[in-house]
């Protein structure tokens, strides 16, 4: 004999085979406030399922905090490392005598005009297209960690024609690298050179 | 055998529900190698029922959205211990039970220090209309019953969540789901009955 209760919920749900309406039926000669109950059961699912329903609407809105997760983690990173002073700094020398990017010649004193790169990169892709996939490979390869979805206005003006702005913005992208650390020292003539650090420090984790 | 313009359509179609449902397990492994486009459609799937347990577990109180954001962020952060792909629907349910948990015993520590909490509060803030009033007391009814009917209960109320993948997310057979079902239902009927009841004796007196 089926429970009761299960049949009603069966037949809310929408589950009911014909075996159970018959079961429903049978019970119903017996105890015909079984009908009753039902529409109870039925009215409160409805009104209850509909309250769940708004309330879990704003899972809609939730998104998976991919970037900021990233960008959390390296300013932990990046606070972690900053307490090995001296350390920071020779990593980010290493990143700039390492990394610096095709067709640009100096790096020494601030924003490289991209007007100096003397070669262009992908020369048959927009900007736009090499952007795209500069982040899709990239992320794939692990060197794109996350992008800054907010940009940094530097200056915005009316251009030429008078039909648009101009605007300089700063895009952010978080990137990854392996780099080699040096410290530096002096050579017998004493000049500045990079030497290699022979021991890491283990007190703190490796970025 | 489907040809032509109409055939590719719906391979690219399927290749697409492919790539994007959450639910499948190749989504769900590549989820837990970090890569982040399975992360997001492992969520978006996942993130409507996710909501349904924690409003059966949250103190009533706080912001599901709050909740919900805490919980996404742990998924980002953890997707990567998962064992088995197949095991989904039960690991994102303990973290969401333990979010809610943590907020619930934050909140109780502070009711305690401020001395300031005076009973159940409304789940919906701001003015509750008449059509409303009875959904709104069915839910806070239902923090009444014990856990073990109350997320059944609510988790048969989100869209295509089936006995089976309710069993799924609380490591229950589906039999043992339905018999909860039916008896959280049953209670609440009387719950509310009572209730009722109560409400017209107080009206008679008065």
């Amino acid at each position: 004999m089926i429970d009761r209760d299960v049949l009603i919920t069966r037949v809310i749900d929408g589950e009911a085979s014909a075996e159970d309406w018959s079961a429903l039926h049978a019970i119903a000669r017996e105890d015909p406030e079984i009908w009753s109950d039902l529409a109870t059961a039925q009215q409160d699912a409805a009104e209850l399922c509909a309250m769940v329903r708004e309330l879990g609407a704003c899972s809609e809105r939730v998104e998976a905090p991919i970037v900021e997760h990233a960008a959390q983690g390296l300013h932990v990173r990046l606070r972690r490392a900053a307490m090995w002073g001296g350390w920071l700094a020779a990593a980010a020398m290493a990143l700039s005598w390492g990394m610096r990017v095709p067709g640009v010649g100096s790096q020494s004193a601030g924003l490289i005009p991209m007007s100096e790169a003397k070669e262009r990169v992908l020369p048959e892709l927009s900007p736009e297209e090499a952007f795209r996939v500069y982040i899709t490979n990239g992320a794939r390869s692990g060197r794109v960690v996350a992008i800054d979805p907010d940009l940094e206005v530097i200056s915005a003006r009316p251009s030429e024609d008078g039909e648009s702005f101009e605007v300089l913005f700063v895009r952010r992208i978080v990137e990854r690298a392996d780099i080699e650390l040096y410290r530096l020292g002096q050579d017998e003539l004493g000049n500045i050179v990079r030497l290699p650090v022979d021991e890491l420090p283990v007190a703190e984790p490796s970025f | 055998m489907v040809t032509g313009t109409f055939g590719r359509r719906i391979w690219k179609n399927r290749r697409r529900a492919l790539r994007l449902d959450g639910s499948s397990e190749g989504v769900v492994e590549s989820a837990i190698r970090r890569d982040p486009e399975a992360i997001r459609a492992l969520w978006r799937e996942h993130r409507g029922w996710v909501a349904g347990v924690l409003l059966a577990h949250k103190s009533s109180e706080v912001d599901l959205e709050d909740l919900l954001q805490e919980v996404a962020l742990t998924v980002v952060r953890r997707i990567h211990e998962v064992q088995d792909a197949g095991a989904i629907r039960g690991w994102l349910r303990t973290v969401a039970l333990n979010a809610a948990r943590a907020d619930g015993r934050r909140r109780s520590r502070r009711r305690r220090l401020d001395g300031a909490y005076r009973g159940v509060h409304p789940v919906a803030s701001g003015g509750v209309d008449d059509a409303r009033e009875e959904a709104v007391r069915l839910l806070e009814l239902t923090r009444l019953l014990d856990e073990k009917y109350r997320e059944p209960l609510i988790l048969r109320c989100v869209r295509g969540m089936s006995y089976r993948q309710i069993g799924e997310a609380m490591g229950l057979p589906e039999t043992t789901v339905e018999t909860r079902i039916a008896r959280g239902r049953r209670m609440l009927r009387e719950l509310f009955a009572r209730q009722e009841r109560r409400a017209q004796a107080g009206e008679d007196r008065s």
